[in-house]
């Protein structure tokens, strides 16, 4: 069986790259897709563990699907406001949208 | 262990009265078209006023007892609910005299309100990361829809963005400490973490090994604390604040001052006082430093950056990350009376923080175009004596004047730091309510010793001028007649 750290270092990795895609990108749509891959680290995380926590373990499972609710949500929102700053902008550039400051 | 399905219907009365209004509010908005706000405000307002009846006469269980996988609902549960009905039926006046709250339809807002309530209620109960997690960003969700709704402004969209991007990636790093913690322990639980970090790192059902997990915990503790701290507007975690309070609608902005802290501070209490051990125990002492620090960071961070704002709503966003801080100071002290002076000051902070931003509303709403400047309130004293009196009474609460309800929660929570053991976070407490003073003085000059604008009378709304007359008058009778029950409550977890 594939050892549990190969989960974990795959997890880690993703979250890390989505991470800085999350720091070094400046297109909402791609700032998105990196929110995507770190709920995605998440999920991975949490179905690793409990596939290797004692048996019967779904609590991890469970938690997965809400994840999944989240990120779905999330995503939906993350449209609608892309959608609102491109009428009022048309600009999704995250570096042009710099109205408000000090 | 499931009781039995009456008691448990029991126990969500308040949360289904809240259902029930919702749907009512939209299907009505669906057939009735109501051309006028009072109608959906009515039924806001009942429905809050309901649910918060069903909270009071339906009591909540012994402490620990639990009702459903992780629910529980305790003292501390109806107290949270009630304040968190109580803002929301603030906000709910503010937002009616609004023209862009009120601009697409007269009950979406309404609501949204609603939604709220019912989240911060299902909140206020939960035990469990899983519901923590869901009921967290579901109200992060209703704050962005808040933020962004005025749409065709593109100060709204812009600070709906930049709320939505800080706020989802603090929620996915939360997550991942989560994650971790769920790897860790073999369980979601509260309860079920407390007696795990308790008993020490051992346990044999569990893939890692022991010298592992003392490697594991503190880091995923400190990604769960920093999604919290984002939620409460805490420093380093607070950049998101001055610029979503500044693009929001100002009924939002309200929104956004108080309901997020009062969310984000029940479960930083619920999870600090279940989940950690206590103080006394050998890993103990580095939680309570960790959040004192936290604290302590807050309040420089807030009151430095409030200096130097010349915007009235970014102003109050830095000032809000001050309050926060001594607020936190609850939380370090680990103890039923720190929970209760947290409340206290925390009804002071939210009642005060509304009835400013209602004078933001009556001086700023509906001109065009829309300038909070710190300038808006020159000569307030002279165009609307009563609204003035009533900021003013608001920011010395927030200062902290004696006589007013923030002197007692101010005294209560620093006293609280030095009994705990923490001498240096009330000196730093101190120090930065001093410089709050500098601040909030800028608002108070420009309202009495400064010319106005124009020299017509302002004309303010009835919802408005309730709005404005509750926060006075609660905020100078707590600070008179301090309810002598809060000590009694129960806040054990």
């Amino acid at each position: 069986m594939v050892p549990l750290s190969w989960y974990l270092i795959l997890a880690a990795a993703l979250f890390s790259i989505g991470l800085y895609g999350l720091l070094a990108r400046r297109n909402l749509v791609m700032l998105l897709m990196s929110l995507e891959l770190l709920l995605n680290a998440v999920n991975i995380n949490l179905i690793a563990f409990s596939r290797y926590l004692e048996e019967g373990q779904v609590v991890g499972r469970v938690f997965a699907l809400f994840v999944y609710v989240i990120a779905a949500a999330e995503t939906a929102l993350g449209l609608a406001i892309m959608i609102a700053v491109w009428r009022t902008r048309q600009t999704v550039a995250v570096d042009e949208i710099d109205t408000l400051k000090g | 262990m499931l009781l039995d399905s009456a008691l448990t219907l029991r126990t969500f009365a308040s949360e289904l009265v809240l259902l029930c209004t919702i749907l009512l509010l939209l299907t009505g908005d669906l057939i009735f078209h109501p051309r006028d706000g009072r109608y959906c405000l009515g039924i806001t307002l009942g429905g809050l006023l309901l649910a918060a009846v069903a909270a009071l006469v339906f009591p909540p269980l012994e402490p620990g007892a639990l009702l459903l996988a992780g629910l529980t609902p305790d003292t501390f549960t109806v107290v949270v609910k009630l304040l968190g009905f109580f803002f929301i039926a603030l906000v709910a006046l503010l937002a009616e005299s609004e023209d862009c709250c009120r601009s697409q339809s007269t009950a979406l807002y309404g609501a949204l309100l609603l939604v709220a309530a019912l989240v911060l209620s299902i909140l206020g109960a939960a035990s469990d990361l899983v519901l923590i997690l869901l009921a967290l960003d579901f109200l992060g969700v209703i704050a962005y829809i808040m933020t962004a709704y005025e749409r065709v402004n593109p100060l709204a969209s812009e600070a709906a963005l930049k709320y939505f991007l800080y706020s989802a990636t603090l929620s996915a790093v939360m997550l991942f400490g989560f994650s971790w913690l769920y790897g860790a322990t073999g369980t979601t639980d509260l309860a079920g973490l407390h007696a795990f970090l308790d008993r020490g790192l051992t346990s044999s059902a569990l893939p890692l090994h022991v010298a592992e997990l003392e490697y594991v915990i503190l880091p995923a503790l400190i990604m769960a604390g920093a999604g919290f701290a984002m939620k409460l507007a805490a420093a380093p975690f607070h950049q998101w604040a001055p610029d979503a309070y500044q693009g929001a609608p100002t009924a939002s902005a309200a929104f956004i001052a108080v309901i997020p802290k009062l969310a984000g501070l029940a479960t930083l209490v619920r999870f600090t006082l279940t989940a950690l051990p206590v103080a006394t125990s050998a890993h103990g002492g580095d939680w309570q430093a960790l959040l004192a620090a936290l604290a302590s960071i807050t309040m420089i961070v807030g009151s430095l950056g409030a200096l130097w704002q010349t915007d009235l709503k970014r102003l109050l966003a830095y000032s809000g990350v001050a309050q926060v801080g001594y607020l936190l100071i609850g939380v370090v002290v680990q103890s039923s009376t720190g929970v209760a002076a947290l409340l206290f000051y925390l009804v002071a902070y939210g009642v005060a923080s509304l009835g400013i931003f209602a004078a933001i509303i009556a001086v700023t709403g509906n001109s065009t175009p829309l300038s909070t400047k710190i300038s808006a309130f020159a000569g307030l004293h002279q165009r609307a004596p009563w609204v003035a009196f009533s900021v003013l009474v608001s920011l010395l609460t927030l200062i902290g004047m004696p006589l007013t309800a923030g002197f007692l929660g101010k005294f209560w929570l620093f006293a609280g730091a030095l009994e705990a053991g923490f001498p240096w976070l009330t000196v730093i407490a101190v120090l930065s309510n001093v410089v709050s003073i500098a601040y909030y003085w800028k608002i108070i000059h420009a309202m009495y010793f400064q010319q106005a604008h124009s020299d017509e009378p302002l004309r303010i709304s009835p919802w408005l001028a309730a709005a404005l007359g509750i926060s006075v008058a609660l905020v100078l009778l707590l600070g008179v007649f301090p309810p002598s029950g809060l000590w009694t409550l129960d806040f054990r977890f």
